[in-house]
């Protein structure tokens, strides 16, 4: 599903990134670990080019995303987010109602049929695990839900366009442990529908939640594989060092 | 028309009138140089004016509006400081200060005609100066001190809050940490206020109609209680009454000019001020 | 015990200071409505004089309009005013000479005032002005006009403007209301799409270095003096428009629409900047990820969220606009008439108070009237001023 080959990026002189190649699997749980500026956020926000925006950084390699080359000149930008969402550290939902936060990517995306984005709505709204709480205010701000309600309402916001990749920096790093249990719960459930990567501070999330994981270092990926062989039997000391808490 | 199409036609429009607009603003600048240039050398600025204002210089107009510029901030400088370290240092969060911020905010709202109507009442007309240095000096003081008062509040709120516990707990009382820790630590900041006050206080003509503005003076004034005259009201009357519109033009350029320089000269020092101010913090 | 004193002291000056620009907007305030409320006890005829009627003359009913315009000639017969059907005779000072000598008047004058109510007992049709120091009063059969105080709706709703008419000025402000929310209105029309298209280019679009280059750029020509403006508009915007729209003068409400507009851009920009640079940068991403374009994300994110800041730039301006004297002085024509269309000279208040108060004798009904619109200008702005505050202070995260 998505596939890197030799990545490198570089924010003006530093390089962030270092000769990176990996390919994660469709309809599979990957996360990235690592110490804080280990490039693993950089890293994640390559696949929907979230890096274009900040000036003075440049990209060596390839990232295939279905094939194809994202940073290829005949990539049409937006189609390529649409179809990749992604859900930040923090909930940063717009300051509109409930409902226009989740109805935002319909529209933008010239959906003009007020049923369907009603419905669309709805179901996202089921399938984020949020409607039962939110039915009643829908039309309120949604600056008036909790932390992990707002978060999950970024998800489903997310999932509205009908994306196929999801991809979630650090998304329960801002909240309390029953809030991030109901998001842990919700990836498992999602995880049948969508091809998810997790960047995560946290390696028992990570434990708890991916199939596959990748432990992220000064820039240069250390070990990937299986979740199970990471945290049970690492290939390298370092992995082993990190993950057992001896440095982070 | 799909969502790209539509992003370059509003994009499109925003970059035209970007440079649109900047270049109308400097197209302003321009003209004013340009045709001021020609006039201005030491005659200009060193003589008096000659030939009902048509030839000769506009140098009791500089000398009046130093006056006025010192006269305002003798006036406004204190006062608006003292104002200042009253609502940040001592008057706390009540209702008081409230009102006192919203009054200051009011007072910056008025327009300059106002006080102008106002300096003329209580200045020239009330307490009896006529027009003279000193009411248009207090008039544009007033119109300085929101000013002033806002700047000031803002340098004294920058000071880190650790300064002044650390002053404290040495057993300093709250005058002295005042006096040797809060304010030379704000007073970079506080300068930039008033320079900048400076700059807003010269290029005012509203406030002098009534208050201190002479049409023309054949000498230079000699106290606080005479008229003088001033660059943004001799550009007014060279512009719009003067005994031959189309001679003394030349001579309103050259005003222009001297008067735009002026306020860009205080602005822009502010400016260059501020930046490396906010550099240094940043150091520290 | 003096360290106690001189403490006492200084926080006694401090406190005074801070009182003082509070102080400064009551005294304003007060000044403004002392000298201008005492404008509606002024009679409606010129001061120190009165008019005059023969005693059979049953008119009761004055006001200063009326008074103009028998003055005037416009109302030539007093039937026109519910009276009996006698031409209206104008008799003013000078006329006394073509009935009597100024032999016959005396050395001082001091029959005057006899010979002045033989002409009013005489003429049945006269109305005579004439100062109080010769009146005719006590002789019988004349009558002096009771002539009622300026009322407000004289001064609001007049629609002329004529402070130095004698006998009976007009202080109608209707015109230059209107002329200054017209010109106001157009400023901010003008002013507004430019400047936030401008903040839009500088915030989202510009590269660094032009941001970095222009946006100090802006932020100085806020500080160039209206006079200056003023001048320019004068000597190139005014012939430009009197050429583009083919008119007869080049100073209308246009030229003074788009002078303010111009004066009131850079503050405009920069606030407008402001705002939208104050919007997350999680905002912005959030919408971009759900693939809207740059421009979606500006029109459907960040203008919502910086939306009380951009007003807050609206409504200074408008503050400043309505406020701005100088320019406007110099560029709108200063016709005190009801204004019909952009393309005619107005005039508006601030230019009002700047161009008449240095001839209206201090203390006189002109000099009032003037007070009373510096009155309305600075209650104005105070709304303005207290919306503007309560804008930036409100952030608004209901629907949009």
């Amino acid at each position: 599903m998505i596939v890197t080959k030799n990545i490198n990026f570089y924010y003006g002189d530093f390089q962030a990134l270092k000769n990176i190649t990996m390919s994660m699997d469709a309809n599979t749980v990957t996360a990235f670990i690592g110490p804080s500026g280990c490039g693993k956020s950089t890293f994640l926000r390559l696949f929907n080019r979230m890096n274009d925006l900040i000036d003075g950084t440049r990209l060596e390699g390839e990232c295939l995303i279905k094939g194809k080359n994202i940073y290829d000149k005949s990539i049409n930008i937006d189609a390529l987010r649409k179809d990749i969402g992604m859900v930040f550290q923090k909930p940063n939902p717009f300051p509109k109602s409930v409902f226009e936060n989740v109805a935002y990517g319909l529209r933008v995306n010239g959906i003009k049929d007020k049923k369907f984005i009603a419905d669309k709505v709805e179901e996202t709204l089921k399938a984020a695990a949020l409607f039962e709480e939110v039915k009643d205010k829908l039309h309120k701000s949604a600056f008036e839900l909790s932390g992990g309600q707002q978060q999950r309402l970024c998800i489903a916001r997310a999932l509205a366009v009908e994306p196929s990749i999801l991809l979630m920096d650090e998304p329960a790093s801002a909240l309390d442990p029953i809030s991030t249990a109901k998001i842990e719960e919700l990836i498992h459930e999602l995880k049948k529908k969508y091809t998810i990567v997790i960047v995560t501070h946290n390696m028992q999330q990570a434990a708890r939640v991916s199939d596959k994981t990748g432990f992220f270092m000064l820039g240069e990926l250390i070990e990937y594989s299986d979740t199970k062989k990471m945290f049970l039997n690492p290939d390298k000391e370092t992995t082993q060092n990190y993950i057992t808490g001896r440095f982070g | 028309m799909n969502k790209r199409t539509k992003q370059k036609f509003a994009f499109f429009f925003f970059r035209l009138f970007s440079i649109i607009i900047v270049g109308i603003l400097i197209a302003i600048l321009g003209f004013i140089a340009v045709n001021g240039i020609k006039v201005i050398n030491w005659e200009f600025l060193s003589s008096m004016p000659k030939e009902g204002m048509t030839e000769g210089g506009i140098f009791p107009a500089i000398v009046g509006t130093c006056y006025l510029i010192i006269g305002s901030m003798i006036f406004a400088v204190p006062l608006g400081v003292m104002a200042a370290i009253y609502t940040v240092e001592y008057a706390g969060n009540g209702k008081f200060v409230r009102f006192i911020r919203m009054m200051t905010n009011n007072l910056a709202s008025i327009p300059s005609i106002v006080f102008g109507l106002f300096g003329m009442a209580l200045f020239v007309k009330g307490l009896n100066f006529g027009d003279s240095i000193i009411a248009g000096s207090l008039t544009l003081g007033l119109l300085a001190l929101p000013l002033i008062i806002r700047t000031s509040e803002e340098a004294l709120k920058a000071v880190p809050e650790s300064y002044r516990t650390g002053s404290y707990a040495l057993g300093a009382t709250k005058l002295q940490t005042i006096r040797k820790v809060v304010f030379p630590c704000a007073l970079p900041n506080i300068l930039t206020g008033i320079i900048l006050s400076i700059s807003r206080v010269s290029g005012e003509t509203a406030p002098i109609l009534f208050t201190v503005a002479a049409y023309f003076l054949p000498s230079l004034p000699d106290s606080i209680f005479s008229q003088a005259m001033a660059l943004p009201y001799h550009l007014y009357v060279l512009a719009t009454s003067g005994t031959d519109i189309e001679a003394s033009r030349p001579m309103a350029y050259g005003t222009a000019l001297v008067l735009v320089v002026i306020v860009l000269f205080f602005n822009l020092t502010a400016t260059l001020l501020r930046q490396k101010l906010s550099k240094n913090m940043k150091n520290k | 015990m003096l360290k106690k004193l001189s403490n006492f002291t200084i926080k006694s000056l401090l406190t005074f200071s801070g009182a003082f620009a509070g102080i400064t907007v009551l005294f304003i305030s007060i000044f403004l409505f002392k000298e201008g409320l005492g404008f509606f006890k002024k009679p409606a005829v010129e001061e120190g004089y009165s008019l005059y009627v023969n005693s059979k003359n049953r008119v009761e009913d004055f006001n200063s309009k009326k008074i103009k315009e028998i003055f005037d000639h416009e109302i030539t017969n007093w039937n026109e005013l519910g009276g009996e059907d006698v031409e209206i005779l104008l008799f003013r000072m000078d006329n006394i000479f073509d009935y009597y000598s100024d032999e016959e008047l005396g050395e001082e004058y001091e029959f005057l005032a006899e010979k002045l109510a033989e002409v009013i007992k005489e003429k049945e049709g006269i109305i005579a002005f004439v100062p109080h120091q010769y009146s005719p009063a006590e002789y019988s059969g004349v009558k002096e006009l009771s002539v009622p105080n300026i009322t407000p709706s004289d001064f609001f709703a007049g629609r002329d403007w004529l402070p130095t008419a004698t006998p009976s000025p007009l202080f109608g402000t209707l015109p230059m209301l209107l002329g200054t929310l017209l010109v106001s209105f157009f400023a901010i029309l003008f002013a507004l799409p430019l400047g936030l298209g401008v903040a839009i280019y500088l915030s989202e679009l510009a590269p660094e270095a032009i941001r970095k280059f222009l946006k100090p750029i802006i932020e100085l020509l806020a500080g160039i003096p209206s006079i200056v403006y003023g001048f320019f508009g004068l000597v190139v915007l005014a012939p430009l428009v009197q050429k583009t729209f083919n008119l007869p003068v080049g100073e209308t409400a246009l030229t003074g629409s788009l002078i303010l507009a111009i004066m009131a851009l850079p503050t405009i920009i920069s606030i407008a900047e402001d705002a939208l640079r104050n919007t997350p940068r999680a905002m912005k991403e959030a919408s971009l990820a759900l693939g809207a374009t740059h421009w979606q994300t500006i029109y459907r994110v960040i203008i919502p969220y910086s939306k009380s800041g951009i007003s807050a730039a609206v409504v200074l301006g408008i503050g400043r606009a309505i406020g701005e004297t100088m320019a406007v002085l110099m560029v709108t024509g200063n016709a005190a008439l009801m204004p019909t269309s952009l393309f005619d000279p107005v005039r508006t208040i601030p230019a009002t108070i700047a161009a008449e108060l240095g001839e209206a004798p201090s203390g006189g009904a002109h000099y009032q009237a003037l007070f009373l619109l510096g009155a309305i200008l600075f209650i104005i702005t105070l709304f303005i001023s207290i919306a503007a505050e309560m804008i930036s202070k409100k952030k608004n995260y209901k629907d949009m």
